[in-house]
């Protein structure tokens, strides 16, 4: 009983599950960090999906050693691993979802969908990063590199395959299409306005009016295209849009979206908890452009080399 | 107030205060108070809308409706 077993994994090998395993891993944490909206910052949304990532990246490192070793079913887990990965949506949906009520605006289906298939997708970015990094161990092994060179092409290869990948499926946000500026409120008796368009006549008690006058902030979005309108103009979009402004602001009552469709324009009015101007701005135009309003090409075309 | 009522469109309508002026000939659902004059009018329609967390809108004829989305 004392005796180790007879070893059946070479250190080069070894090297590679490893190397290619923390690349997946690491590239996941990458993108758990910049994007900050769409993850969760509290530390046990962030473990789960640290431990997952690390599972996909096992799974992604292992491919290769188990073809080599002839055992080709194994790599059948591989199909396994992406019903285990749409598990992952449908529970992260189901989780946004059954939050809805609780927050100050909903997110909205449109957002919460496109959440939820974020998560999906950053977890098969682990499993492709190692699965290429452990490709490209697997060709130096067979260039007979040394273990130094292994490594460092398994890193290089695999920091390629993050950047190209976390580029495309990064998408782009609101400020991308569109500018977002800062208007002035104008409360006549029960109406309120924005530059001229119409919000709300819902403010017809004097406590109402004199909230929304002192300190409702309202922003306009304009289009920098007309066929951004579109994109914008989408419920859901501006429900997302809506949602961010009230989560990082909070609102006391009123919060509405309106859209002009003479200009193009959206509306945002609030009167948030907390009033930082330059907050707001910046939550709006780093909104996310759903997955699911994307309409046009020059929206939906990715920033895979930049603009 | 729902949380998505800057969303939605439609709001329900709670009730309508109105004046001894205002003939109106039937309600529906909604809740008919009237009021002896303007100033009991605006503190009903305060009470109300506090009450059912709802929102209000005055009318050109002077009548106001607390609603809820």
């Amino acid at each position: 009983m004392g005796e180790r077993g007879p070893i059946i994994i070479s250190t080069e090998d070894l090297w590679l599950i490893i190397i290619a395993a923390a690349m997946g891993t690491i590239a996941r944490v990458l993108v758990l960090k910049v994007d900050y909206k769409q993850y969760p910052s509290y530390p046990n949304g962030c473990l789960i999906h640290v431990v997952l990532a690390f599972i996909a990246a096992s799974i992604g490192a292992v491919a290769i050693p188990a073809v080599k070793s002839n055992n080709y079913t194994a790599v059948t887990f591989l199909a396994l691993a992406i019903q285990h990965f749409r598990d992952v949506r449908k529970t992260e949906r189901e989780s946004l979802l059954g939050l809805e009520q609780t927050e100050y605006t909903p997110r909205g289906e449109a957002y919460i969908d496109g959440i939820a298939k974020t998560f999906e997708a950053r977890n098969y970015l682990a499993l492709v990063v190692a699965l290429a990094s452990a490709i490209t161990m697997e060709v130096a092994i067979a260039l007979q590199w040394g273990i130094t060179i292994q490594v460092l092409a398994g890193v290089l290869i695999g920091t390629v395959v993050y950047q190209i990948i976390s580029r495309f499926s990064k998408g782009k946000t609101v400020g991308d299409i569109a500018s977002v500026r800062l208007a002035k409120i104008k409360v006549e008796g029960t109406e309120v306005s924005v530059e001229g368009i119409f919000v709300t006549n819902l403010a017809g008690t004097e406590n109402a009016q004199r909230m929304i006058a002192d300190e409702g902030v309202a922003v306009i979005i304009e289009p920098t295209q007309k066929n951004f309108t579109i994109a914008l103009h989408n419920f859901g979009q501006r429900k997302a849009i809506l949602f961010e402004a009230t989560r990082t602001l909070g609102t006391k009552r009123y919060n509405f979206t309106r859209k002009d469709f003479e200009k193009g324009w959206v509306v945002i009015l609030l009167v948030p908890i907390v009033r930082d101007d330059e907050k707001l701005l910046a939550v709006v135009k780093n909104t996310p452009l759903l997955e699911s309003v994307k309409k046009s090409y020059a929206v939906l075309k990715p920033k895979v080399m930049g603009d | 107030m729902a949380n998505d009522r800057g969303q939605t469109q439609a709001a329900v309508l709670i009730a309508a205060i109105i004046l001894p002026h205002h003939k109106v000939t039937g309600s529906g659902q909604a809740f008919l108070v009237e009021a002896k004059d303007e100033e009991e009018q605006k503190k009903l329609t305060t009470e109300l809308a506090k009450a059912v967390k709802g929102d209000v809108t005055r009318l050109s004829n002077g009548m106001y409706l607390v609603l809820r989305g």
